[in-house]
């Protein structure tokens, strides 16, 4: 340290006051780009601090978004669930504090301390204030970039125990970096921007993905899906809630840098200028001193040669013998004594960038790699590796020595081998895009096979055919031979149908196209209730039976369950003896 | 660390006060309204949506169409 510290300051005394100015001033995408490696240093023993304090806020908030959308609650209900996110946002202060504290204390070795309550009363105030003042000057787009430095910064004052802060504090230290901290909002939008539509387009291909290759049919995989989707508000909370959650701890070890660097202003010892550009001037130094060692030997080789062929070609003057050999000794010592000093700086300088302060600031620095950078470097060597293949395999596909450039056919000649690839490839995209074509040929085929075979079983039981186009015994009749050709749910529906007809043969219903099967169900209990004989015998089983009767129908028609013969044939006589009963 | 010309200035500034007990209550006091006010948000929130609902994921009444007998 000791002996670190001068080399910088003396290169900084030496550049011009403006120099001076601007090397102290730590620009916005200079602060992300240390935020980023920062969090990228501490992700595998920290992220999960973040992860956990906020997951449970954005894992309750969801669901209740869609769910209050749908239901109609109670006070008391919605009381509980605004009960659970104030609980879930508490939980998501108090870990996030956590995980700036401990980012903070990994980069720049500052204390820990416990949170207490008092610590999490003042900073849930200071954050409520500052994050109402943001929302309410939200047009002015430097009024809540302010007030959100500001509030970063309360999160990382709040459990200083060296020095007391205050709510003006944190706004007289946001507004030290004011500019900085507009641009730095300015400069994140692209970012946000990024994950967004990253986020949209997963939403949207993962379900046609899934439909196209493993045949999962979703609601989401249909043209449909697609319009509700972009229609749902809780897809677009969710997508944003994500990319908040992508976003935001970058931020958070963004604003650890800032703070530090601010910190270290306020307190009149240059961070940035001082110690943190060490690790990365070491490289340049170290690439100085390597050119001009390198450069030495050369140029003594050059001098050792001038001199033989000064020796040959002249007569040694006896006079300039003595006098040479003295002033290259001492020449050769003060090389020697400048070189140890700066093997000395060297060496300290290497010591010095090696503790743990300096890791963030440069993402080259050598530093244990932890199991994320392996794997990053597993995934990265992989892709490489899958890269070059994909490279050679084009290589090998182009011709050698062919030029397309017109006119200069220097050395070019096809081989024969390459003729093979070529012709290969061809062949296979042509039976390829054959197969493709016979493929699709035939599902037309099938697909104008299928429509009039489907007509022609089904002709009157689709949606749109009402019970009273035929009579009682017609549709029974209709459902027996549609048992006996297999087409069960067409059976099924023709029972269905033949209940109707029957009932309304019998004026316990009007037959109309636009009524449900609740409106049949109500109109039949009603005229059941009021029949004659009502007074004298209830048989309230009766609109039990009916109520029955039509949710098996619903079940099997709209709900696709699955039928077996018996279950038809028995529906069938049911609906006959319940018909024989009314 | 002595040495380090930040740790002594550092050490050289009078430290944080420690709170009275009433400025702690008022401090545990007002982070309670901060949160009660929090809460407030969220009821508030959770009743506006409850009461503009959107019919996203909402296929009943494509049911209740289809029903006709």
């Amino acid at each position: 340290m000791r002996e670190a510290a001068p080399a910088p300051s003396s290169s900084h005394q030496a550049g011009s006051p403006h120099t001076r100015a601007r090397s102290i001033q730590l620009s916005p995408l200079e602060a992300l780009e240390r935020g980023f490696a920062l969090f990228r240093s501490t992700f595998p023993r920290e992220a999960w601090r973040y992860y956990l304090g906020a997951a449970p806020l954005v894992v309750c908030f969801i669901p209740m978004w869609v769910v209050n959308g749908q239901i109609r609650l109670s006070d008391g209900a919605l009381f509980t669930e605004a009960a659970l996110l104030t609980g879930g946002y508490l939980l998501r202060v108090w870990m996030i504090t956590g995980y700036v504290q401990h980012v903070r204390g990994r980069a720049f070795g500052t204390p820990m301390s416990k949170a207490s309550g008092v610590t999490l009363g003042r900073l849930l105030t200071w954050k409520v204030m500052l994050t109402v003042a943001g929302l309410s000057t939200l047009p002015s787009i430097a009024g809540p970039a302010w007030f959100y430095t500001a509030c970063e910064f309360a999160s990382l004052d709040a459990q200083d125990r060296i020095e007391r802060q205050s709510f003006t504090g944190c706004l007289a230290l946001a507004g030290q970096w004011f500019g900085g901290s507009v641009l730095l909002f300015l400069a994140l939008l692209p970012l946000w921007i990024a994950v967004w539509l990253n986020g949209l387009i997963v939403a949207m291909v993962v379900p046609q993905l899934l439909h196209s290759i493993f045949g999962v049919n979703t609601l989401l995989s249909t043209e449909m899906g697609v319009y509700s989707l972009v229609e749902s508000s809780a897809f677009w909370v969710s997508l944003f809630a994500g990319t908040w959650l992508a976003v935001d701890p970058v931020i958070k070890c963004t604003f650890v840098i800032v703070y530090q660097h601010l910190r270290s202003r306020r307190e009149g010892d240059d961070l940035r200028g001082l110690l943190a550009t060490l690790p990365r001037d070491r490289h340049k130094k170290a690439q100085l001193i390597a050119s001009s060692t390198a450069a030495t030997p050369a140029a003594g080789t050059l001098l050792v040669l001038a001199a033989v062929l000064a020796g040959i070609a002249l007569s040694l003057p006896a006079r300039a013998a003595p006098v040479a050999p003295v002033r290259s000794t001492v020449q050769a010592v003060d090389d020697s004594a400048r070189e140890a000093r700066i093997q000395r700086l060297r060496q300290a300088l290497d010591q010095e960038s090696q503790r743990a302060i300096y890791r963030w600031h440069d993402a080259d620095h050598p530093s244990p790699p932890t199991w994320f950078d392996k794997l990053l470097a597993k995934i990265g060597r992989s892709l490489d590796r899958a890269w070059k293949r994909l490279q050679s395999f084009l290589r090998k596909l182009w011709p050698r020595g062919l030029n397309l450039s017109a006119g200069s056919a220097t050395g070019g000649f096809w081989q024969l081998k390459d003729l093979r690839v070529w012709l290969t490839l061809i062949a296979l995209v042509t039976v390829a895009a054959g197969g493709v074509l016979v493929y699709l040929r035939q599902r037309r085929q099938t697909a104008t096979l299928s429509i009039p075979l489907t007509l022609a079983s089904i002709p009157d039981l689709s949606d749109s055919a009402a019970a009273s186009e035929r009579s009682e015994d017609e549709w029974f009749a209709l459902a027996s031979r549609l048992e006996q050709e297999g087409d069960l749910r067409s059976a099924l529906r023709a029972a269905y149908l033949a209940l109707l007809a029957g009932l309304a043969q019998r004026k316990w219903l009007t037959i109309r196209r636009d009524r449900t099967n609740r409106e049949y169900l109500n109109e039949f209990a009603r005229r059941w209730s009021r029949r004659p004989q009502a007074s004298l015998e209830a048989r309230k089983e009766i609109p039990e039976k009916l109520r029955g009767s039509l949710r098996q129908f619903d079940r099997v028609w709209y709900g696709s369950y699955a039928l077996t013969p018996e279950a038809v044939t028995l529906y069938r006589q049911d609906q006959r003896e319940f018909l024989s009963h009314v | 660390m002595l040495a380090c010309p930040p740790c002594l200035r550092r050490l050289a500034r009078p430290g944080a006060r420690s709170l009275s007990i009433i400025g702690r209550f008022r401090q545990v006091l007002a982070g309670v309204t901060a949160l009660a006010c929090v809460l407030g948000l969220f009821f508030a929130l959770l009743r506006w949506r409850m009461n503009t609902p959107k019919q996203h994921l909402n296929f009943g009444h494509v049911l209740e169409e289809r029903l006709p007998g």
